[in-house]
């Protein structure tokens, strides 16, 4: 298992990561109160990918990226996920780089190229992120070439601002993964205002948008699944990242704060509960690296037996993050007290972050019901 | 003793070739029936009988007299004299056999055996390290007093000096397998001096005149522990451990080894969190399609997995070279959660036949676990005791 201890390599990452994210000024800039689609910090994401070439991170070599791994990948959405870092990285490094990789061929590796030269932002459009009513896109061929896509999403995590809108759409011959440039005539995109104030997310809706098929026929849902999976780890992953630095400025203030006379990490009420949220962010930690090691191990051979460990650990992660997130966010919020409902102080940010990555990608009780059934019961 | 101590190491390989050769010739191989769910072992506390420790005592004596019984320990005491991954090398090819029950040992060569060969004088080790590495002898742990459970540096009983030996009084509680032990391991008073630097550690020899062992029945109505009664016990000086007055490191060193046994064997080695074996049990018992005893089922899957993981980052980080961390009671505190999990999906599973017997197999004898699981949380320091531990040595809070 890799992901068990970090390497000499990837502590370095994390470690050239957080300074970067250091000379910017965090997401209070930013916050989306207004569904204007500007909630990012454009320089920061310069910075990222120019100086860390974050968004080539995951693109294979032979598409112009990193081919770095999975373990890697997780490494940096911890950091991201700790400062909250106001960057459209997710959908695209995460979501729409596994389904491009999923589905193989010659438009996808065109678009994989353009995402490591850092040329275009991609948002995934799928049924997954949403409800089932909120998404139903279809594909027609269009005269001439190429096909025309029709339909509408309620839910596209980043998609306001995406340069490219990766669409899983019915055609005759099944689902199958389309991508359509966001200024393509016949689209629209929504902001909306969000729980999160740290991420965009969108509605989109395409009116007979002209689209290209990046993938073989029939073939989005098993790349759209695939992405979900990753993107449930690295998701995983942020949450780690953001419950780490929820239980550190707890403690931290834990050590300074003085009430009846005493530093109140001295009470137990306080002790005992730190050690518990300790314990939760300790045991998150670890779902992940299983899970960053099967995603890896799945990454690397494409094969059935670790498509469904990667499967299992992915849904196995989300469930127990999520949980861990949302329980350190609120007892973390409640170490700081009255100071910690205030829209001044960070912990709402937070919480409004562990609240909305809980229910997105699916919920923890549909994780576990994914993990029985894979689990053979 | 019937082998001679090895002159040269022989390689892993030869060493397991050696094993298996030798339980080829006094154990069957393991069979998926014997492993079966019909066999599990649901109650946490199963104390074990004279006869259970009579059985015991005659396999180790096998194991040993073949030269696995203390691989570990030096050669002049009476130890195989080959390192510590030898030992898991053993175990790993004794798992391929079906072996009698051991656990009427576990404290004795799990905590008693390597605090002495840690703490003992020359004498002491002659006279009890071989014995309790060959079954000869059966150790058990005299430290909990009905005055001193998580303050144990309330110990009341005394030890008082006694030309060339001591003279003990008092009384331990919470003594797994008094009943059948020769040797314990005992932490008496022994100066009015301040605080940790007042007690001494010594072993007691159970048989000798003022002790007596009394039986305690515990909730889940088995009499698993016992009350121990010291008076005016004698004990020779060579039978201390350590330095007087300085039985407190002695304890802690004992207290670790107990916790590493506790946060690791428990639950994984019985085999009550194979989650394949409860998936298979709900399936038998028509539950399996309930969608709140699938998410209780998933619910144990999720903490039994990351507490495995966990324990392998704390292992993957020592071999890194980094100090142990807070695992071993982060471990702990996980492995209550996991029981207490497992506890919730056998009640939402079972309904009223947990609560009643209808006879139906594998049912109502899951009773045993759920009134265990409490004492679980008590074993090894309580729960509330490792938190305080984590969060004044891991986290670095103020607490006092």
């Amino acid at each position: 298992m890799t992901a068990l201890v970090p390497t000499p390599e990837r502590l370095e990452l994390r470690e050239a990561v957080r300074k970067s994210l250091q000379r910017h000024p965090g997401p209070r800039g930013f916050l989306a109160e207004q569904p204007s689609g500007k909630w990012f910090d454009a320089s920061l994401l310069e910075d990222l990918n120019r100086q860390l070439g974050l968004a080539e991170l995951l693109v294979p070599i032979g598409c112009g990226g990193a081919g770095g791994q999975l373990a890697d990948a997780a490494i940096v959405f911890e950091e991201l996920g700790a400062a909250l870092a106001p960057v459209p990285l997710f959908a695209t490094v995460a979501l729409a780089t596994s389904a491009l990789v999923a589905s193989g061929g010659e438009a996808a590796a065109t678009l994989l190229g353009r995402i490591a030269r850092g040329e275009a932002t991609v948002a995934l459009a799928d049924a997954r992120c949403g409800l089932p009513d909120d998404h139903r896109f279809v594909a027609v061929p269009r005269a001439g070439g190429g096909w025309l896509v029709s339909g509408r999403s309620g839910v596209v995590i980043e998609g306001a601002g995406a340069d490219v809108l990766l669409v899983t759409a019915e055609t005759g011959d099944g689902v199958t993964l389309f991508a359509v440039e966001a200024d393509a005539s016949g689209v629209q995109r929504r902001p909306l205002r969000t729980l999160d104030l740290t991420r965009g997310i969108a509605e989109v809706v395409l009116d007979g948008a002209r689209a290209e098929q990046t993938g073989a026929s029939g073939g989005g849902r098993a790349a759209a699944d695939l992405a979900w999976d990753v993107g449930s780890v690295l998701l995983a992953a942020e949450q780690v990242g953001g419950a780490q630095r929820v239980l550190d400025t707890a403690v931290e203030y834990a050590k300074q704060r003085v009430q009846f006379d005493q530093k109140i990490g001295s009470f137990q009420q306080i002790s005992s509960k730190l050690v518990d949220l300790l314990l939760d962010v300790e045991m998150a930690r670890s779902a992940l690296a299983t899970a960053v090691d099967a995603a890896d191990e799945h990454w690397e051979d494409r094969g059935e037996d670790t498509r469904l460990a990667l499967l299992r650990e992915a849904s196995l992660a989300k469930a127990l993050c999520s949980d861990s997130y949302m329980h350190v966010a609120d007892e973390g919020l409640h170490v700081v007290g009255g100071i910690g409902f205030t829209w001044e102080h960070d912990a709402h940010l937070y919480f409004r972050r562990a609240k909305s990555t809980q229910q997105l990608l699916g919920s923890p009780d549909s994780h576990r019901e994914r993990l029985a059934k894979a689990a053979g019961l | 003793m019937s082998v001679s101590p090895a002159t040269t190491a022989p390689s892993l390989d030869e060493f397991k070739a050696e094993a298996a050769a030798f339980l080829d010739r006094v154990a069957e191989p393991r069979t998926e029936a014997a492993s079966s769910a019909g066999e599990r072992q649901l109650s946490l506390f199963r104390g074990s009988t004279v006869a259970d420790a009579d059985a015991a005592r005659a396999w180790q004596r096998t194991v040993f007299d073949a030269g696995f019984g203390w691989i570990d320990g030096p050669v002049e005491e009476g130890g195989r004299g080959l390192p510590s991954r030898y030992v898991g090398a053993y175990l790993q090819v004794e798992r391929r056999y079906s072996t009698p029950q051991k656990s009427a040992l576990g404290v004795s060569l799990g905590m008693v055996a390597p605090t002495l060969v840690q703490f003992g004088t020359a004498e002491a080790k002659g006279r009890w390290a071989e014995a309790l590495y060959r079954g000869d002898a059966i150790g058990c742990q005299l430290f909990s007093e009905p005055g001193a459970g998580s303050d144990l540096a309330a110990v009341a009983t005394k030890a008082v000096r006694d030309s060339d030996g001591w003279v003990v009084d008092g009384q331990k509680v919470w003594t797994s397998g008094a009943h059948y032990s020769d040797v314990g391991l005992l932490l008496a008073r022994t100066s009015t001096g301040p605080r940790h630097r007042n007690l001494t550690a010594f072993l007691v020899d159970m048989h000798a005149p003022g002790v007596e062992v009394r039986p305690l029945r515990q909730m889940t109505g088995g009499a698993d522990f016992n009350e121990v009664f010291l008076d005016g016990v004698r004990i020779p000086d060579s039978h201390r451990l350590g330095e007087v007055d300085e039985g407190w490191g002695v304890a802690m060193a004992t207290l670790m080894y107990e916790r590493s046994a506790i946060g690791g064997g428990v639950g994984g080695g019985s085999g009550l969190f194979r989650m394949d074996t409860l998936a298979q049990w709900l399936r038998e018992i028509g539950r399996s399609e309930d969608p709140l005893v699938r998410q209780a089922y998933a619910r144990v899957h999720t903490g039994v997995s990351a507490a495995k993981t966990m324990r392998a980052r704390a292992e993957a980080g020592v071999k890194a070279g980094r100090p142990p961390g807070p695992e071993m009671s982060l471990s702990k505190l996980a492995l209550v959660a996991n029981l207490a999990a497992l506890a919730d999906l056998v009640s939402d599973a079972l309904g009223p036949r947990l609560v009643a017997d209808t006879g139906a197999a594998e049912t109502f004898g899951w009773t045993e676990y759920v009134l265990g699981t409490p004492g679980m949380r008590l074993g090894g320091g309580t729960d509330e005791v490792q938190r305080n531990i984590i969060a004044k040595r891991v986290l670095g809070l103020p607490v006092k």
